[in-house]
Parts: C-alpha cells; sequence; structure tokens
C-alpha cells in the first residue's frame, strides 16, 4: 500500500497559503493512489478559518482525489522557557513524490533526441531509470498509447520539439518540482546574485548534501548558446538529482543561497528559486562544468525552459544543441 | 545611547589612521562594530556603521600602557575632547583603578561625533574577566581595560590600505562566545530595558555570523578554519576545552534571542532589518559551527 503524502503548514498566515497547499497536495495525488494528509501546525489563522476554507475548497476537486485527502490542525507544542512561537526556525522536511516514470522515460528519450542518438532500446531506459521493469513498461505503454513515444519495432523515440509544459501536465509527466520564495521581512537577492552564490556551492567541493544538485535552466543555457534569445536571469533553476527511494528533502539546504528562502507551496505564483527532482538511477550531469558549477544537460536545461514558459527559446536551444 | 548615524567605516578608518603616527599604527588593531563594518562592506548596506565609539585595541599587552599614554597626551595637546560617561571623570593618585575612566575621545573639529576608545591587550596571565590598568594624562589618571579573551579577537587581523589593521569577524565572534562561557549579567546602562552585558556581545557574535552567511555561501568553511587557527595558535593545550566554553555561550542565549534581536537591529544589523526568525536560524546554525570545531 502506498504511503500517504504529508504535507506541513507551520504557521499559517493567510489563506492564500492553504488554498495553494492544497491544490498542491491534489496534484500531486494525481499521480498515486496514496492518501494526502494536510497537516497545519500551529497556525496563526484561527483554526476554524482553516476548516471553512478547506470545506469550500474540497467541492472544486475531483472526487476521487478529495476522497483520499485529510486535514490535520495541530496546537503548539509546549515549549520550555521562552515563548518561541514567532520565530519558529524550521527543520520541517518537503515530502517527495513516488517517481514519476513518465517522466523519467521522456527525460532518457529526449536526452538521446538532443543528442541525435536517436531512438532507444526498451532495455536502455530501464537500465538508466533503474526501476523494476512493470512499472516503467506500464508508464511507456501509456506514452506510446498517448502518441507522444513513437515505437520503432524494439526502439521507442521522441522528438524535442513535439514536447510541450501543456503536454507533460496532461499526460502526468512533470518532474516533481520544489519552489522557493524569500520569506516574509526577507532581503530579496535578485536571481543573478543567487545564481553567483549558487556557483560557489556547485564547486567541486561542495557542501554536505549539495553534491545531488546542480545549475539549470537559462543560466546553463545561455552558457551552452552564445545567441540564446533571452537576457537577464528570471530565476535560478537547480536540478537535484535523488534516489528514487528519497521520501524527503531538506529545505535548508537553500538556505546557503539565502537565509530568507522558504517553500512556496502555491504552484502558480513566481519563485525565485525552482528545483526539479529527478529520481533516475543515471545521473545527467555534464562531464565539463559551466562556469566551474556542476550543471544539468542539456535534456533538463530544455525541460526547466519549458516549465518557465519559454517555449520560444526552448526550441532555439533545443536546434542549436543538436548542431 | 548614542545617536545613531550611520557613517562609512573607510571613511572612518581613513579619519583615525591620520590621527595616529605611522610608528604607533602597528600597535593598534580595531576592533568592534567599525571592524564588522569594514569586513562586511560588500554586503549590501553594511559599509555604513550605526555607532560612533572606535574601539582601538593596544598591544602587545606590555606596550599596551605606555602607547596609551603616548595617543592620550597627544590627542589631548591636539584639543581632542575627552567624553564621560555615568559621571566619572579623570581620577588622581587615590582613585582605585577600577574606578578610573576610560579614555574615550572625541577629534577637535569634526562634525559627525565619532570619537575613539583605548582599550589594551590583555597580559598572558589575567585571570579575571576584566582588568583596568592605570595612564597618566595631562587632565588626570585614566585606565586601560584589558579583555580576558580580546586576545583571541585580535589575532591575525586584517591589513588595510589606511595602514591600521582591523580584526576579523570569526575571531571576534569566537572572543563573545568565550568571554561569555560564564556569562557577565552586568546590566549596561546605555541601553534600553538594561539588558546584561552577555545578552549584547553574543548577540553580535551572531549578528557577526548571519552577516557572514550574507557575504559568502561558504563562510562555515572560512570561520571554522579562521578558529581552529586561532585557538591552536592561542590554546594549543585547551582546543577541547575552549570549544566547550564557546558552545556555553551560544547556549547562554537561547532565552534571551528577542533582547538580543533588538540590540543588533540598531547596531551592526540597522541596515538590514534581519527577522526575529533568521536571527534565531543565525543563532542555531551558530551553535552547530561550534560543534564542528
Amino acid at each position: 500500500m502506498d504511503l500517504p503524502l504529508r504535507r506541513t503548514l507551520h504557521q499559517l498566515r493567510n489563506t492564500r497559503d492553504l488554498r495553494a497547499e492544497i491544490l498542491s497536495l491534489a496534484a500531486s495525488l494525481l499521480v498515486t493512489r496514496a492518501g494526502g494528509e494536510l497537516i497545519v501546525t500551529d497556525p496563526v489563522i484561527s483554526p476554524a478559518t482553516v476548516r471553512r476554507e478547506w470545506q469550500q475548497l474540497l467541492p472544486a476537486l475531483a472526487a476521487d482525489l478529495r476522497g483520499r485527502m485529510t486535514l490535520v490542525i495541530e496546537p503548539p507544542a509546549a515549549r520550555i522557557g521562552e515563548k518561541r512561537s514567532d520565530y519558529d526556525i524550521g527543520g520541517i522536511l518537503q515530502q517527495l513524490q513516488k517517481p514519476n516514470y513518465r517522466f523519467e522515460i521522456l527525460r532518457q528519450l529526449l536526452r538521446a533526441d538532443l543528442g541525435d542518438a536517436g531512438p532507444q532500446s526498451v532495455k536502455t531506459l530501464l537500465d538508466a531509470i533503474g526501476a523494476s521493469q512493470t512499472p516503467i513498461r506500464a508508464a511507456l505503454a501509456e506514452l506510446i498509447e498517448a502518441g507522444i513515444v513513437r515505437r520503432r519495432g524494439r526502439y521507442v523515440g521522441v522528438r524535442a520539439e513535439e514536447i510541450s509544459a501543456e503536454l507533460l501536465a496532461k499526460l502526468r509527466a512533470a518532474p516533481q518540482i520544489l519552489r522557493y520564495r524569500f520569506e516574509r521581512g526577507a532581503q530579496i537577492k535578485p536571481p543573478a546574485v543567487l545564481l553567483q552564490r549558487a556557483l560557489a556551492l556547485l564547486g567541486p567541493s561542495a557542501p554536505a548534501g549539495w553534491q545531488d544538485l546542480a545549475l539549470s535552466g537559462v543560466a546553463v543555457a545561455r552558457a551552452d548558446v552564445a545567441e540564446f534569445d533571452l537576457l537577464g536571469l528570471p530565476r535560478l533553476d537547480l536540478l537535484v538529482q535523488l534516489p528514487r527511494t528519497a521520501q524527503t528533502f531538506d529545505p535548508a539546504l537553500l538556505r546557503r543561497l539565502d537565509d530568507g528562502l522558504e517553500p512556496e507551496p502555491s504552484l502558480l505564483a513566481t519563485a525565485p528559486v525552482v528545483v526539479t527532482v529527478a529520481r533516475a538511477d543515471a545521473a545527467l550531469l555534464r562531464d565539463a562544468p559551466v562556469d566551474g558549477a556542476r550543471s544539468a544537460r542539456s535534456v533538463d536545461v530544455y525541460l526547466s525552459l519549458l516549465e518557465q514558459g519559454l517555449a520560444a527559446q526552448a526550441l532555439q536551444y533545443a536546434k542549436a544543441v543538436r548542431a | 545611547m548614542n545617536a545613531l548615524a550611520p557613517l562609512d567605516a573607510a571613511e572612518l578608518l581613513a579619519r583615525v589612521a591620520e590621527q595616529i603616527s605611522p610608528a604607533l599604527r602597528a600597535h593598534v588593531v580595531v576592533v568592534g562594530s567599525i571592524a564588522a563594518a569594514w569586513a562586511f562592506r560588500d554586503v549590501s548596506g553594511t559599509d555604513a556603521v550605526a555607532t560612533k565609539d572606535i574601539d582601538l585595541l593596544l598591544r602587545p599587552a606590555v606596550d599596551a600602557v605606555t602607547t596609551a599614554t603616548s595617543l592620550g597626551r597627544m590627542w589631548l595637546d591636539e584639543g581632542w575632547q575627552p567624553q564621560f560617561t555615568h559621571g566619572r571623570r579623570p581620577g588622581t593618585d587615590a582613585t582605585p583603578d577600577d574606578d578610573l575612566p576610560a579614555l574615550r575621545l572625541r577629534p577637535p573639529g569634526d562634525k559627525t561625533g565619532w570619537f575613539v576608545e583605548l582599550l589594551g591587550e590583555a597580559p598572558p596571565d589575567q585571570i579575571t574577566r576584566k582588568h583596568w590598568r592605570r595612564f597618566a594624562t595631562g587632565l588626570g589618571a585614566f585606565a586601560l581595560p584589558s579583555f580576558r579573551y580580546l586576545c583571541v579577537a585580535v589575532h591575525r587581523p586584517d591589513d588595510t590600505e589606511f595602514g591600521l589593521r582591523v580584526a576579523r569577524p570569526a575571531r571576534m565572534a569566537l572572543a563573545h562566545l568565550l568571554e561569555h562561557a560564564e556569562p557577565d549579567t552586568t546590566p549596561i546602562a546605555g541601553l534600553p530595558g538594561q539588558p546584561p552585558r552577555f545578552v549584547k556581545d553574543l548577540g553580535r557574535a551572531v549578528a557577526l555570523w548571519w552577516l557572514a552567511q550574507q557575504q559568502s555561501p561558504l563562510a562555515d568553511r572560512q570561520w571554522l578554519a579562521e578558529w581552529h587557527e586561532t585557538l591552536s595558535a592561542l590554546y594549543p593545550d585547551q582546543v577541547a576545552l575552549l570549544k566547550t566554553a564557546a558552545a556555553r555561550g551560544v547556549a547562554h542565549l537561547v532565552d534571551h534571542l528577542r533582547a538580543a534581536h533588538a540590540i543588533a537591529l540598531n547596531s551592526l544589523l540597522a541596515a538590514h532589518g534581519t527577522t526575529l526568525q533568521a536571527y534565531a536560524r543565525a543563532h542555531a546554525s551558530l551553535g552547530e559551527l561550534v560543534e564542528r570545531i
């Protein structure tokens, strides 16, 4: 039986974050049969408001989803000494979704397409992703049935130009994406400043936890393609390569980038830092780093461009890296 | 409490250096807020300091009184004005050392209001937290205070283009942690609510650490390297003992973070508006850093 997904909102201050977390949890349940639990601990707004918002929003969700979702409101834990409820220092891990094999398959096939390696055998896919055959073959069958993956004998392949963010969402083949925002009161650093700090963290002697992270997105696209058609850096994109068995991600890692970064519960809000989670066994990182920093390969850069709505630039990028 | 108008750290250091003969500069290390502002001048907003007292530590310990006497006489002859707090006046031969005022002098003709305060490096055999050493000026007797662990703060200071040397933040923070392994609970009369001395000093260590993280995402490595080097050089046989002492220092602040944060917002963190939550995280991670010594 699947383990339930748990999301925790600590010291919830507004209903906007609550709605965003409810929708985020619902979206996570689309790719699993597990239940979903939203835990609201020590809310600043009243528990009655939290319950009312929950009851108002849930009917808008599909019955299958809302039937698996539960709300838990926990009062503040008793603390010794000075009251510290207004400066909780975090420490809450982010729950990871189960590996999405639709995404992992497309990622491997896109990598081959962008590298002009052509269609791949199913065995190659199985080896790269590393999971057991059954879920991968099932996911592959769904992608073939949807018409996005084409079979040629024992080989399968995709064309990067036929992939879009909307299609990935529709096929439930989008990766898990962790978004981070600046907490209230924090000094906001522009993405270019965050990039400079990330470069220091992604060097050969990365601090603990950062060995799994790599630079991605526009910063790498611009380094790969001199004529890349975008000025400025809209956000900092990172890729994290985690084992398939990993269940949590520690957002404290991101505090090295800036102390004020915290998880952004809204899927729709603009986030200055975005981390895409990849779960395949085969690490797809550069042999040669960009600006001395460990970097994602072109497939993940391409996908991150799509995800942030830069479809035209993604196509330009795909064309350039193939050349 | 002093009026808090931001002053540019580089400009202040240049002005102070102008007032000290090149021969004496080698015996002076700048510590405190101005040293922090200098070290973090590349962190947005930190190049200015919201304090006006410039702490000058005189060393070596054995010559500190002689240097203080020379500087005091020279500056008083040039018309610098002494500043007195708590009604203290220059002493006579009959005044006990502990009742003498520290020498604080404001330069003539300066409208920004900054002044210097002289401190002395502690003699190697100093066991007490604070020790006063008498020296004479034309106005009467003053005292040179020596704090036990200031030698940690001024170990291997940075050179500057002004010829003055400036203490490094990691070592200043460590000095505060060690100094308050047994907390100094003396109330600070000049601050609202008269918080104990250890709250201000330990809170400053946290503020320095928060700024260091703003300056570099790899600040932990730098601080640990400096702490290792300092403790190994000054106390080669007591590193483990002092690590425990520093950890106690961090722990003493845990129930006073709100007060320490409020003080820091009026000094080192004035330009940043650091939230209490962020400050508390810096306190927690400083404790973790000490554990890694």
